[in-house]
């Protein structure tokens, strides 16, 4: 019953791949971190990160429909560590420690994005 | 077919789907946000033995209780998104006589895990979700495999029924 591989077939697995390869080579985090950016509900603050390299600074973020989020700082990674949505993307994300790197909650509409310090990410902004 | 059991094999297939999305949501992917748009099996199935619109409508009718039980608001957008733009791609492409139903299938994948990108970059308005998609296209890969494989497993069999 299963059909036979066409060459269409091997095309579709090029294409996919090739789209795959490109995005991530645009979008792939690098380069020192300079600092962290919070967007709850498209609203932006600017996280220092400089001096917290020993000790581990929590802080507490309420998003959309009231969903209270955890932010852990340490050294130059974050993380959302706790979340009251339901699918826990964000904190399955785990540690960001590169420029460049996000962890997304989309039910509470919090970004939590990475910057670099040379090179500025031309697309994402 | 007749008209009552073209409706009813509809019914069994969105049941199917929604129970498939439901088990998806209990099992989640080490990695984050990721589905294995088990879903996209009915989808294939539908499209195969029902044709377009009858498949269309159980599309429609999953993503709704996919809403109603649990996804919310949040969830009907995102499922939405990706199923249409999923079964749009899957139609065109099944048109194509180079392409088979393992290429058709892999695009479907590509394409609903593209729609949810695209969903949450538009609900969240920032580029950021569009980092995820490159690990979501790889994984269209083998879950299109397995859409094709059970679908058309599936299938040969649906065809005994439906054919009475």
């Amino acid at each position: 019953m299963l059909n036979k591989i066409k060459i269409g077939d091997v095309v579709t697995v090029a294409v996919i791949l090739l789209a795959a390869a490109l995005l991530w080579l645009l979008w792939r985090p690098g380069g020192t971190v300079s600092g962290a950016v919070l967007s709850v509900m498209g609203e932006k603050t600017e996280i220092s990160l400089n001096g917290l390299s020993g000790e581990t600074v929590t802080r507490t973020v309420i998003g959309k429909d009231g969903l209270i989020l955890k932010l852990e700082m340490h050294g130059n990674a974050v993380r959302i560590c706790e979340s009251q949505c339901p699918d826990q993307v964000c904190v399955r994300t785990g540690w960001l420690s590169r420029a460049g790197a996000t962890a997304v909650c989309v039910p509470a509409e919090v970004i939590l994005e990475l910057k670099g310090g040379e090179e500025p990410d031309a697309l994402s902004g | 077919m007749s008209k009552g059991r073209l409706v009813a094999v509809c019914g069994v297939l969105t049941a199917l789907a929604a129970v498939l999305s439901a088990v998806e949501r209990l099992f989640p992917l080490p990695m984050p946000g990721l589905k294995l748009g088990l879903a996209g099996i009915v989808t294939m199935i539908a499209l195969l033995s029902l044709g377009r619109l009858p498949a269309l409508c159980i599309v429609i009718c999953r993503c709704l209780l996919g809403a109603v039980l649990g996804g919310g608001i949040t969830g009907l957008f995102f499922s939405m998104t990706g199923g249409l733009l999923s079964f749009g791609v899957m139609i065109l492409l099944l048109h194509v006589r180079p392409i088979s139903l393992w290429g058709v299938s892999m695009a479907g994948a590509a394409a609903h895990n593209t729609g949810q990108v695209l969903a949450a970059v538009f609900l969240l308005n920032s580029t950021a979700p569009l980092g995820y998609l490159p690990v979501f296209l790889l994984l269209s890969i083998p879950t299109g495999l397995l859409t094709a494989a059970l679908a058309s497993a599936v299938n040969g069999r649906l065809r005994r029924i439906t054919k009475v």
